[in-house]
């Protein structure tokens, strides 16, 4: 069963597939038209729309894999992957949990047992407060060592929800409050805690992979700082700004931390890197697959999520750390339905037009399909579309050229937003850190000449045109929608 | 031929701009508020397709109504366009929420933090909401007293829809 929804409920299905292992699908009332539904060879209803009433309720998805006799769950990313209760919940009903156990889950979940014990396996660590909901003074003593700015985080945390950044002690109160609104509203945990702010870092995480038997292995980074509210749309591997020495020392780092915690299956463990001194410190571990593995994926020439499968199931990892060579660059944008030119707000609609790009190099990893409807129910992440090179400056290339080839309607996204960062010399350069965004501010602006205009206009005028009313499109609408292969599957679906 | 008046709705302008099309075959000749341009457009008979200019340069496109609007994409850049219906001279547009807070995106209301009859200043966080996991603040767009809140707690709202109203002080 894969208990997730979205690109990573198809992207991991595909795998099971290959694998010859039967799916099992879950899906909430918005979702029953989605595409990792129908490709399931069993589809199940959760019965409800919001997250916490469908995939976070593990009562529910428990009981599903029950009646079905799954073997294993994988938890794709996000909802209950990081969630020791539930890999406790699948043990106690004799199902496989494919991730790392409870009890690994716990000690790297929370962000500060984590840094603790990164700190004792000998990695360096952003200094922080211990828990605080208030200014008391616990808070006095990390204020008096280390000022502001400081960051408040939710130790429950990721994904930069119940995060602020805080520069002076009058904003200090509010952003606890409101970070622990956020992180409990989130995680369901509102405690936050402080840590030192270290200005415009780079954001380089290392894959890991260890198979409980001895074997832990680093598989090589992925650079992600490029990133807005604290969330990462831009990933590639190897990053432009490591050196191999530097490299080797955090891919060592790292396999220590996984060591300590005694952590079985993938996991990747985050740094900060400082720009200017380029020293690295532990962040924290996360505990599932990550959003971004295809860039790492498509380096090694392996497939991430069939050797969760196959650790799992008790097999040796068969490669050693000499095997693991990159082949190549690769680079991976999300496409969000968001609006890149409006502050990043999230939109919604119906996908009128989906046609992504295909070509050599080309990856795509995508949850919905055209005529799908977008809601707000969920995290507005539609797909990935991962572009592979012999060298950086090939890979950058073709995702230019991809996504200037992938025509969406209905629903604004952040392609042409995306396009414009790639085509960025200081991105091109390599010459980047997680302020990239903030500070290179004329990217929040459409980039469209006169000319570029004057064709659309032209064009528009053209199309009034074509059509004598507004009606008829209307009418196209659920026509169109019945050509939609997922509608006309005539796939078994379950009730 | 047929002609016509547009605004320009994204990338974001104001522009209304006059438009005469001329169709014969593939060739298009659109007037654009005196401005000439010739294209050769392909499709086949769907909503997608290319076109050649006059300097011989080849540009793909793809286009769709969402409701009243026409989505054009073009070479990777999205255009929204909107039909104007010529006014009568006189005629005016109507202030639409001079006087409401409406919700830029939608989502649902988490937190409710003044009531009927509260004083508000410019920029003062008013309401809570929660849209894809993320808390959004709602601020007040200018100075003014509550005169009704028009949305409960954990309702779910659309973008534009009112979500309270304020009257002068």
């Amino acid at each position: 069963m894969v208990a997730n929804r979205g690109e990573i409920a198809v992207r991991v299905q595909q795998t099971l597939k290959t694998l010859g292992i039967a799916t099992v699908a879950v899906y909430s009332d918005p979702d029953a038209t989605a595409p990792h539904v129908f490709m399931a060879d069993e589809a199940w209803p959760l019965g409800g729309q919001s997250a916490a009433e469908t995939y976070l309720d593990m009562e529910k998805i428990i009981t599903i894999a029950i009646r079905c006799g799954v073997e294993a769950i994988h938890p794709g990313y996000g909802f209950l992957s990081e969630n020791p209760r539930f890999a406790r919940t699948c043990a106690e009903a004799g199902i496989v949990f494919i991730g790392p156990s409870p009890e690994s889950m716990e000690a790297l979940g929370d962000k500060i047992s984590s840094k603790e014990l990164a700190q004792q396996s000998g990695a360096p660590v952003v200094p922080n407060s211990p828990p605080c909901d208030r200014v008391d003074e616990a808070v006095d003593r990390f204020l008096a060592t280390w000022g502001f700015p400081l960051l408040v985080k939710a130790a429950a945390g990721g994904g930069g929800r119940g995060m602020r950044l805080v520069s002076s002690l009058e904003g200090l109160a509010p952003a606890l409050e409101s970070a622990g609104r956020e992180a409990k509203a989130a995680f369901g945990d509102r405690r936050v805690f402080l840590e030192r702010y270290i200005p415009r870092p780079r954001h380089v995480e290392i894959q890991v992979l260890a198979d409980g038997m001895g074997n832990t292995l680093h598989l090589l980074e992925r650079d992600c700082s490029i990133q807005r509210r604290y969330q990462k749309i831009i990933e590639e591997t190897p990053s432009p700004f490591l050196t191999p020495e530097l490299r080797r020392r955090m891919g060592e780092a790292a396999v220590e931390v996984t060591r300590s915690a005694g952590y079985v299956n993938a996991g990747t463990v985050e740094f900060l890197l400082d720009s200017e001194t380029r020293e690295f410190y532990f962040l924290e571990m996360n505990t599932r697959l990550q959003v971004e593995h295809p860039i790492t994926d498509e380096v090694l020439g392996i497939d991430l999520v069939e050797w969760q499968v196959r650790i799992a199931s008790g097999e040796k990892l068969n490669l050693n750390q000499d095997d693991i060579q990159a082949r190549g660059h690769a680079v991976e944008c999300r496409i969000y339905a968001e609006d890149p030119y409006n502050d990043f707000a999230p939109s919604v609609g119906t996908l009128e037009r989906w046609l992504p790009p295909t070509g050599p190099g080309l990856r795509l990893d995508s949850g919905v399909v055209q005529g799908q409807t977008v809601s707000t129910y969920y995290d507005p992440m539609l797909a990935k579309l991962i572009a592979w090179g012999p060298d950086r400056a090939s890979s950058l290339h073709r995702m230019d050229l991809a996504l200037s080839q992938f025509p969406v309607l209905g629903v604004v996204t952040n392609i042409q937003f995306l396009r414009q960062v790639i085509r960025h010399p200081k991105f091109m350069e390599g010459d980047y850190d997680t302020g990239f965004l903030s500070v290179n501010s004329e990217l929040g602006r459409p980039d469209s000449s006169e000319e570029d205009l004057n064709l659309a206009r032209a064009l528009a005028a053209w199309a009034m045109d074509q059509v004598p009313s507004q009606q008829t499109s209307i009418q196209a609408g659920p026509a169109a929608a019945q050509n939609n292969p997922w509608h006309t599957g005539g796939k078994l679906r379950l009730p | 031929m047929s002609q016509g008046r547009l605004r320009q709705k994204s990338p974001p302008s104001d522009q209304v701009f006059d438009y005469r099309v001329e169709s014969q075959g593939e060739t298009v000749r659109v007037n654009l508020s005196g401005n000439q341009i010739e294209l050769a457009v392909t499709t086949q008979g769907g909503q997608e397709g290319w076109f050649r200019t006059a300097d011989g340069s080849l540009h793909s496109f793809a286009w769709t109504w969402v409701g009243s609007s026409l989505e054009l994409w073009l070479d990777g850049t999205v255009f929204v366009f909107e039909r104007v219906e010529r006014r009568r001279q006189g005629e005016r547009e109507s202030l639409v929420g001079g006087a409401d807070i409406v919700a830029l995106m939608p989502g649902t209301v988490e937190q409710i933090l003044v009531q009927p009859g509260d004083p508000v200043e410019r920029g003062q966080t008013v309401i809570i909401m929660e849209s894809m996991k993320m808390e959004l603040s709602v601020a007040a767009h200018r100075d003014g007293v509550v005169k009704q809140i028009l949305v409960g707690l954990g309702q779910q709202v659309d973008k534009g829809m009112r979500l309270l109203e304020l009257e002068e002080q």
